[in-house]
């Protein structure tokens, strides 16, 4: 019976990544090299962030503190990530399969943004999985006819994504020496973060008032990242 | 074909590599998830599963078969409350079809209900409630057969259609093999660790209706590796033989040189059992769990009647003017007898043989785990039992249940029957020794009381002896025997045998039964010891140590008979807690003692004793064959006992259709007519291998939600992919 939500909760988590990996990303070399390299970047952020949370213990009992550090960290890092990727895009175009495409850039930010997302996915959401495949539930106190690992299964799901387009459009202002997007990167990061609270609150609805946020956020994130590219 | 594959050689090399790159990728994340895995789940699981107390239903083995109860791997339920016959039917026929965790008191498990359930398939488990829930005590239950143990008893060369029904309500559940896990659960004392968690949940899912998710579920855990039977078992090591240690004793000098036992001069046997069961088996004291076998009817009864039948006695061998009486008197308290008389006849079949001892060694070996033995081939720990001369046993007394608990005149004229296998004039002349009415006063403020002795065979009909140890000293030679028993022709215990035969049914009226039959029995064995029919004052039972021993057995073992003799037990059960009784289950055999044989081996040293010297505050601290005993507490709170030297000895108790195979160490069956009960090994050692895990568990539906969800979004993943890829090359005009 529990298998069912194990598989249930993977799919929602992973699915969709592994859909996009599977399908683009591994059919290109170079793109899977890029992911590794940052998902390795968003572990760092996090492996920063533990020390952090390890070395002062105030934090330690405090959720938006720990928030705060790790969101501030990762954007760190992807700023760092951007730097190293600029300085080598010339080399990347070289060895690309169309080194004059004008879709390089964001597809590059895409693709390291995936990276990113599902580093933190598996990381963060994979010991829930595994306890997904026993026996029991561990209800959700904001939504009670939810349970944690599935409301845990669609926030995962819609981070790696997340991840994806803040990248985007991060690199995208980045390039043309803007720090705004980035701004509003930072932004939705916390908004999003901060959101999951909800889920744990007492606040009724509050796991469905995360997701939206969530949602609404990928939804403006994406039109922000892909615009351009149309536009252009 | 070939010409095909060898053709797309180059590319499917271009192909392997990406994919052992992406191998490569998927062990990465998949060491990195594992690490975090490991590190969370703890806490998780703690957040989520919450573990109740439990006993459960055995795994037990004969030489043809096994009984009890299986627990597979993973077995969970949804706990479902069953109160009554109506509740059973309503979930039989209403609840919907998964899997539950049945809640119920036992007057609702019968052998019809559980065959109704185990047909619905709706039934992963049954947990039993004893005390906790508020359900009234079943007017009588006893999952023992309606003949207990008669297939290893003097009578078992008869048809079974012959045997007298002593325990005619028994259902013999005890005996019905399982093959889903029972456990058992009940209130001990204040502690309510096991009824509370539980009691909660039940009760919530019964107001959703058992319909509205998530639901409280219980996961049982009690793996048993055990199949087939006792041969196989033991041959493949995953059985125990079921056992325990004898106790004997006796006044007359066996330790020093000129040893006295063996002088020719007759013996007198005074007996009763140790041991008992219940349904579900309980680990005793130290397990944290509820003691559900206590016996306090039967054995405990009986037991502490003879233990008051030796103390009397003993007040004229440690008087002054003591001298070596014209008999011997033998005390024989034998240990797993509710296994087939394990305990007594191997007593007397180790008696009867000629010993051999083939290897002696300091040191323990293999197949004898002791230090200091004095023969490790056969194991024995000392050979005392060598010098009772089975021949010269003149006559045996044994108490059966004797309490009178549940008889009928009881204040102000009990009776008690005395069972013997056939009416003859030297059985006869044992039980005119008994006969008769005696007047006893109250104990403690009840009233008087007049007990009557009397045969109970009468009227042309001798429904001959109920199953009981003496048996085993029968079945060599036809001796004369006594049982005492409260019980003409069926046993005054209804719940022999079972959970309910615990300590809270006796009282002072018990008491003074109780006392007045050992004091009788103490006097008529004197008499008939010392050929003098005069027997001195000095010879009386004392009632306030029957009833003490009484509460120490079945209530209470913090008590002051057990501070006086081995407070060590005392120090850890403060530190323990509950349980406070220890189990009348014998457990499995491994040359160790249970608390029982062991406080009987104390009683009796500490009422034999010779000789008390030094003072002394452990046993190590005395020489050899001298216990540390007769504590007292000095004013600095430390207990101060005297080195006593009596005597007291163990004797191994496990069904005779087992032997040890000195040149394998292992237990083997060497007769599977004779008793060959085994306890199956557990599939996890943790807490006994008995655990249970309450927690919530989704409905079917949502499961299924989330696998369709998970299915939709994969599936759109993919679409959105391949569409997205398809619409900016052909925006951009690639490839």
């Amino acid at each position: 019976m529990t298998l069912i939500s194990f598989f249930g909760n993977a799919l929602t988590a992973y699915g969709p990544a592994l859909a996009v990996f599977l399908l683009y990303v591994a059919r290109n070399a170079q793109l899977v090299i890029l992911l590794m390299t940052s998902a390795f970047f968003w572990l760092l952020s996090i492996l920063f962030s533990s020390v952090f949370w390890y070395l002062i213990k105030p934090l330690q009992n405090v959720p938006v503190g720990t928030i705060f550090v790790a969101v501030t960290l990762q954007e760190l890092f992807r700023f760092l990530f951007f730097k190293l990727m600029s300085k080598a895009e010339k080399g990347l175009n070289i060895i690309a399969k169309t080194p004059n495409s004008p879709l390089n850039r964001p597809a590059n930010a895409f693709v390291t943004g995936l990276g990113f997302g599902i580093m933190s996915g598996l990381t963060l959401y994979l010991s829930q999985l595994a306890e997904s495949a026993g026996p029991a539930i561990l209800a959700c106190n904001s939504c009670p006819g939810m349970d944690v690992f599935f409301v845990g299964a669609l926030t995962t799901c819609l981070f790696i994504f997340l991840h994806s387009v803040w990248n985007m459009v991060a690199f995208d202002g980045w390039y043309r020496g803007q720090w705004l997007p980035f701004g509003f990167v930072m932004i939705s990061h916390y908004a999003a973060s901060y959101g999951t609270l909800l889920t744990p609150s007492s606040i009724e609805y509050g796991c469905a008032i995360a997701l939206l946020i969530d949602f609404v956020i990928l939804i403006v994130c994406t039109t922000l990242a892909v615009r351009p590219i149309l536009v252009s | 074909m070939h010409g095909r594959t060898s053709g797309r050689r180059p590319a499917k090399f271009r192909l392997l590599d990406g994919r052992s790159l992406l191998a490569a990728l998927v062990l990465a994340l998949t060491l990195v998830g594992t690490c975090s895995v490991a590190a969370q789940n703890a806490h998780l699981a703690d957040a989520m599963y919450q573990g109740v107390p439990v006993s459960s239903c055995l795994r037990l083995l004969h030489a043809s078969g096994t009984v009890g109860c299986q627990t597979k791997k993973g077995t969970t339920g949804i706990l479902y409350q069953i109160n009554n016959n109506n509740d059973l039917d309503a979930f039989i026929k209403d609840a919907p079809s998964r899997d539950y965790a049945i809640v119920m008191p036992y007057l609702v498990f019968t052998p019809s209900n559980v065959a109704k359930l185990r047909n619905s398939k709706k039934m992963a488990g049954i947990i039993l409630v004893k005390d906790g829930f508020g359900y009234p005590d079943p007017a009588t239950w006893s999952s023992d057969s309606t003949c207990p143990n008669c297939q290893f008893g003097l009578y078992s060369n008869q048809p079974p259609s012959s045997w007298h029904q002593w325990n005619p309500d028994g259902n013999s559940l005890s005996f019905q093999d399982f093959d889903f896990p029972i456990f058992g659960i009940s209130q001990d004392g204040s502690n309510l660790r096991s009824i509370t968690p539980l009691k909660e949940a039940v009760e919530a899912n019964a107001r959703g209706g058992y319909v509205s998710y998530p639901l409280y579920a219980v996961e049982f855990d009690a793996f048993m590796w055990a199949a087939g039977n006792s041969a196989v078992c033991l041959q493949r090591g995953w059985c125990d033989p079921i056992g325990g240690l004898s106790v004997w004793s006796t006044f007359s000098k066996v330790l020093d040189s000129n040893n006295t036992l063996n002088d020719n001069k007759p013996l007198i046997v005074v007996s009763a059992k140790i041991d008992s069961k219940s349904f579900i088996s309980d680990f005793g004291i130290g397990s944290k769990l509820p003691t559900m076998a206590i016996g306090a009817r039967s054995p405990k009864t009986g037991l502490v009647t003879a233990l008051a039948t030796a103390d009397a006695l003993s007040q004229y061998f440690k008087s002054p003017e003591a001298v070596p009486l014209a008999k011997h008197i033998l005390f024989t308290f034998f240990d797993a007898e509710t296994w087939g008389f394990a305990g007594s006849q191997r007593f007397v079949q180790d008696i009867t043989r000629p010993l051999v001892c083939k290897e002696r060694g300091e040191t323990a070996t293999p197949s004898c785990p002791l230090a200091l033995a004095n023969c490790t081939n056969p194991c024995f720990y000392d050979l005392d039992f060598t010098s009772i001369q089975f021949n010269n046993i003149e006559s045996i007394i044994e108490f059966d249940s004797v309490g009178g608990i549940d008889v009928p005149n009881l204040p102000p004229n009990p009776t008690i029957f005395m069972h013997v296998d056939e009416v003859n004039p030297q059985t006869t002349a044992l039980m005119n020794m008994f006969a008769g009415t005696t007047a006893a006063p109250g104990f403690n403020g009840s009233s008087p009381l007049n007990v009557n002795t009397v045969p109970a065979a009468g009227d042309g009909v001798n429904f001959r002896l109920p199953p009981s140890s003496a048996m085993a000293f029968l079945a060599k030679k036809n001796i004369p025997a006594v049982v005492f028993g409260d019980f003409r022709d069926r046993y005054s215990n209804r719940y022999y045998n079972s959970e309910f035969d615990d300590g809270s049914l006796w009282d002072a009226d018990n008491v003074a039964l109780m006392c007045a039959l050992a004091n009788k029995t103490a006097r008529s064995v004197f008499a008939s010891a010392s050929g003098n029919t005069t027997v001195p004052l000095i010879v009386s039972a004392n009632c306030t140590l029957v009833a003490e021993l009484m509460n120490c057995f079945t209530r209470n073992l913090t008590c002051s008979l057990v501070a006086e003799l081995y407070p060590q037990l005392i120090d850890t059960l403060e530190v323990l807690g509950p349980p406070l009784t220890d189990t009348a289950y014998s457990g499995t055999f491994n040359y160790d003692t249970n608390v029982m044989p062991f406080l009987i081996n104390r009683i009796m040293t500490n009422l034999t004793a010779t000789e008390r010297t030094s003072p002394c505050i452990r046993d190590d601290q005395c020489p050899t064959d001298y216990a540390c005993m007769s504590y007292s507490k000095l004013a600095n709170g430390t207990s101060v006992g005297k080195c006593t030297q009596g005597f007291a000895r163990f004797h191994w108790a496990y069904g005779t259709g087992i032997e040890k195979n000195y040149q394998k160490a292992v237990f083997e069956v060497v007769d599977p007519t004779k008793p060959s009960w085994t306890q199956s090994k557990f599939g996890t050692a943790a807490t006994n291998g008995i655990r249970m895990r309450l927690f919530k568990v989704a409905s079917t539906n949502y499961e299924a939600l989330q696998l369709g969800i998970g299915c939709i979004l994969t599936v759109l993943g993919i679409a959105t992919t391949i569409l997205s890829q398809r619409y900016f090359r052909k925006r951009f005009k690639m490839e």
